[in-house]
Formats: C-alpha cells, structure tokens, sequence
C-alpha cells in the first residue's frame, strides 16, 4: 500500500465527461495537484 | 460526490483538480452525475479489470467488491501528500484537503 511520500500509482481510466476520455495521473505531473476521491458505488448516499 | 462539486472553485484556488474513481461503469457514473444536476469534474471508471486502481492503492474491500472511501493527494511531482481510508459511511471534511493543498 503507497504511503505519504511514496510515489502515486499510475492510472488510466475511462471519465464521465466526454465519450472516450481517458484520464491518466501523469496528465497532471508538473502542471497541478490531483484530489483523488475513491467511492463505494455511484447511486449511494454521501 | 456533490460535496467536491460544491467546494470546486476552492480546490482551482489551491490549482487541485478532483477526479472520483469507483467500480462503476462510464454510462452508470454519467447517469449518477447528471442524477446529482451535473458534475464538472470527472467521475472514472476502475471497471475493467475491476478494482485494478484500488488496489493499488490499497484502497481495495475485497469482501464487497467495491473500493474504501478513501481520499489521496498526489502533488505535482506525482508523490503522495495526504491519505485518509475514510470511514465509509460518512462524507470528509474538505477543510482537512484543503489544509494540505494550503502547504503544497
């Protein structure tokens, strides 16, 4: 499991927004902070 | 989810984007998002292999077969600022984000 100071594991994964986007962490190096909000399931409370 | 839509021009502030991952699909999270009046940020889909993200980041409840509820920042060199496996049942706090973003 990656700790505080450890580097963030490498993603791809297909978003919401726009038909065939693919978000990748390495999208943002350099160029912003990334918030990453994992959930339990779509359609649930909070 | 609607907790980070509501609080989105102060993550920009801190130059934080937000992106929810689960083990939705891409047309159930849509469906979700334009259920909760439309969400700006992207909701991504660990569906297939399912949970593969997760479980990298040790985020993974086998049991249900779902993630934890769990918050990470990654600052601009791609390192790991912050982790909370939260409680699953309830919504963070946004100041404790913010808290860290503030020092980044």
């Amino acid at each position: 499991m990656p700790e505080v100071g450890d580097e963030a594991p490498e993603f791809a994964l297909k978003s919401s927004l726009e038909k065939d986007k693919v978000v990748r962490l390495s999208d943002f190096r350099g160029q912003q902070n990334v918030v990453i909000a994992f959930y339990p399931l779509a359609w649930t409370p909070v | 989810m609607p907790a980070y839509e509501a609080d989105l021009e102060r993550f920009k502030g801190y130059d934080a984007q937000v992106l929810g991952i689960s083990v939705d699909s891409v047309p159930c999270n849509a469906a979700w998002a334009k259920s909760l009046g439309g969400l700006s940020y992207d909701l991504l889909s660990d569906f297939h292999p399912k949970g593969e993200v997760a479980q990298k980041y040790g985020a993974w409840r086998e049991a249900d077969g779902i993630s934890e509820r769990a918050l990470f920042i990654v600052d601009k060199e791609g390192k790991i600022a912050y982790k909370d496996i939260h409680n699953i049942a309830d919504q963070p706090d946004n100041e404790d984000l913010f808290e860290v973003l503030r020092k980044l």
